[in-house]
């Protein structure tokens, strides 16, 4: 466990280093450190946030992804199966189409409130007298998104079309103009969500043989499902909101954690966490330099990174 | 008996099918005398070549000349057909660039011919407002071309410092004119440097902005907000002169590129001055 961290922890650290050092500019580390305000700029103004804030993304993608599986028993779950990604890319789409995509900041936090709301309302449908039914969940979900992309897609044809290139970029993820502030923002998040999680990790350990079983063994299953999957939407409705929708690490990255280790949720989370920010760091880096002067969506990179490496952990754990 | 129907039928309903496959498109008749027009730039088109009184209707943005500001709305990227066949025009005329797929068929079905015009580049705009001369017989289309192409040539420059610009369409992510679009077709022609290697619409990257900014940059003045601008240069800490243009003539290649060939220069020559 203590190795796998470490070697997870080196990965990370490394895909940082080679984040930073790649671009369309050629920027040595020397000249921004010997005073050379450009070469500053581009490292440490542009890059090194960029990089640490896909890391963060990356992580609560990942974390949100494992937590969701284990609790829901669902290996095809994935952080935005209860309506977050269609919440926020709704209230996006919405504000877009009402023309506030040109008012700097507004849709990130209009998308953060539609993912808040999307997941209260599944919360709310799924009710039942006892607890909250795993299935009535995941159906509320896939309802609630089917409807939100029909109202996507009302919100874009009626959107002013200057403003659509940059709403369809924004559903396919993208990290461009990531500040400081986003990277505090976000790791503030990141770290209370890593923290309630790891604090009820034993708890949600115990569903890995159903709700029943856990309730069984002692665990008040209502308050551990409520806590994790609150605490999980919130992180990736706040990365979604920074970052747009960026599929495949929440559902994936925790398979190829498992397939790797195997072992239970109280080390998978923070293997999967490191994983996951990980292979976004290396999305995001191949996303900036795989065309010469222009940038591609880093959702695109993720499955590239990430599908091949997972076919060949199946074929080998056959 | 049964087996030779049953083979008559089945071959001429081939026959019927390939005939239909076959069937032209509608023809607009010899003289067109009201003609729809689904793009603003082609309703500008249109009226340079002298056609102005044939348009009976046009889409929802076309606002320029003045006077089509009054005729009938038919719809956007998607027009509504019903009411395009409602005003009974000869020819329905569309840009390549904003046209939707189906538009052709979609006409072909009420039987109303379409004409395409590529206007996507400066040296388009010429042998658009020509067909559309030769298509509506327009009285001063030649006219409209040689006064077009003599005064663009007016404005064509070379400059010692040629200043490098950008042509920015969206602030977050940064998308840029490159080469081969309309704009940087404006750019090169003023005798400045598009600061974007790529064609078309890439998105820029930021520290490219932020390493190399350029002299100056351009955005269209309803899309883009100053703020937004303003924000942007701010993250990249990169100064830069930032000009609003008028989105009406530097988005729409037609016949008023010369004002916004003009109006380039002007901002340019402005430049040159201050540096």
């Amino acid at each position: 466990m203590a190795g796998a961290m470490a070697l997870l922890t080196v990965i990370l650290l490394i895909a940082l280093l080679m984040a930073t050092a790649l671009g369309s500019v050629a920027v040595s580390w020397r000249a921004a450190l010997g005073g050379d305000a450009t070469a500053r700029a581009v490292l440490f103004d542009i890059r090194l946030p960029r990089a640490l804030l896909a890391a963060l993304i990356g992580a609560a993608l990942a974390a949100a992804g494992v937590t969701f599986q284990t609790l829901l028993r669902n290996p095809l779950a994935d952080p935005f199966i209860l309506g977050v990604s269609g919440g926020a890319a709704c209230g996006a789409a919405i504000s877009t189409a009402l023309g506030w995509a040109r008012i700097p900041g507004l849709v990130p936090i209009v998308a953060f409130g539609g993912a808040i709301a999307a997941t209260a309302a599944v919360f709310v449908l799924a009710q039942r007298r006892e607890y909250t039914d795993p299935t009535r969940l995941l159906l509320s979900g896939l309802v609630l998104n089917a409807l939100f992309s029909a109202v996507i897609l009302i919100a874009f044809a009626l959107a002013p079309e200057s403003d659509l290139t940059a709403a369809v970029r924004w559903m396919m993820g993208t990290l461009f103009g990531a500040t400081w502030g986003d990277v505090a923002l976000l790791a503030v998040f990141v770290a209370v969500a890593m923290i309630v999680l790891m604090t009820i990790a034993n708890d949600v350990r115990m569903f890995a043989f159903g709700a029943d079983d856990a309730k069984s063994r002692g665990v008040d299953v209502e308050r551990v499902q409520r806590i994790g999957f609150a605490v999980s939407s919130i992180v990736t409705g706040a990365a979604v909101a920074v970052s747009g929708i960026i599929g495949f690490v929440g559902l994936l990255v925790p398979h190829l954690i498992r397939l790797i280790w195997r072992r239970d949720f109280r080390v998978l989370l923070p293997l999967s966490a490191l994983g996951g920010a990980a292979l976004l760091v290396l999305a995001d880096a191949a996303s900036r330099v795989a065309l010469p002067s222009s940038e591609l969506p880093v959702g695109a990179f993720t499955a590239i990174l990430g599908v091949p490496f997972f076919l060949s952990l199946l074929r080998r754990s056959r | 008996m049964n087996g030779i129907w049953k083979f008559i039928v089945h071959r001429s309903s081939f026959i019927v099918v390939f005939a239909l496959a076959c069937a032209k498109a509608p023809q607009p008749p010899p003289v067109v005398q009201r003609v729809v027009s689904l793009a603003p730039n082609v309703t500008e088109i249109i009226a340079a070549a002298g056609c102005r009184g044939k348009i009976v209707g046009t889409d929802d943005f076309s606002d320029y000349p003045e006077a089509v500001k009054a005729l009938p709305k038919v719809g956007g990227v998607e027009p509504d057909v019903e009411k395009i066949a409602a005003l009974r025009p000869d020819l329905v005329v569309a840009s390549a660039s904003n046209m939707h797929p189906n538009l052709q068929r979609a006409l072909a079905a009420v039987h109303l011919p379409l004409l395409v015009l590529q206007t996507d580049r400066v040296a388009a705009i010429a042998p658009a407002i020509e067909r559309v001369g030769r298509a509506l017989r327009c009285p001063s289309a030649g006219f409209a071309v040689s006064t077009m192409t003599s005064t663009l040539e007016r404005e064509r420059r070379t400059r010692a410092r040629a200043p490098r610009v950008l042509f920015v369409v969206w602030t977050d992510p940064l998308y840029v004119a490159g080469r081969e679009t309309f704009a940087g077709d404006l750019i090169t022609l003023t005798g400045a440097r598009n600061a974007a290697e790529a064609k078309g619409w890439p998105q820029y990257p930021l520290e490219a902005f932020a390493a190399h900014p350029p002299d100056l940059l351009l955005y269209p003045d309803r899309s883009v907000r100053s703020r937004a601008v303003d924000l942007l240069l701010h993250r990249a800490r990169a100064k830069a002169t930032a000009v609003a243009v008028d989105e009406d003539i530097f988005t729409r290649p037609g016949p008023r590129v010369t004002e916004a060939a003009a109006e380039l220069n002007r901002i340019l020559d402005l430049w040159e001055r201050s540096h």
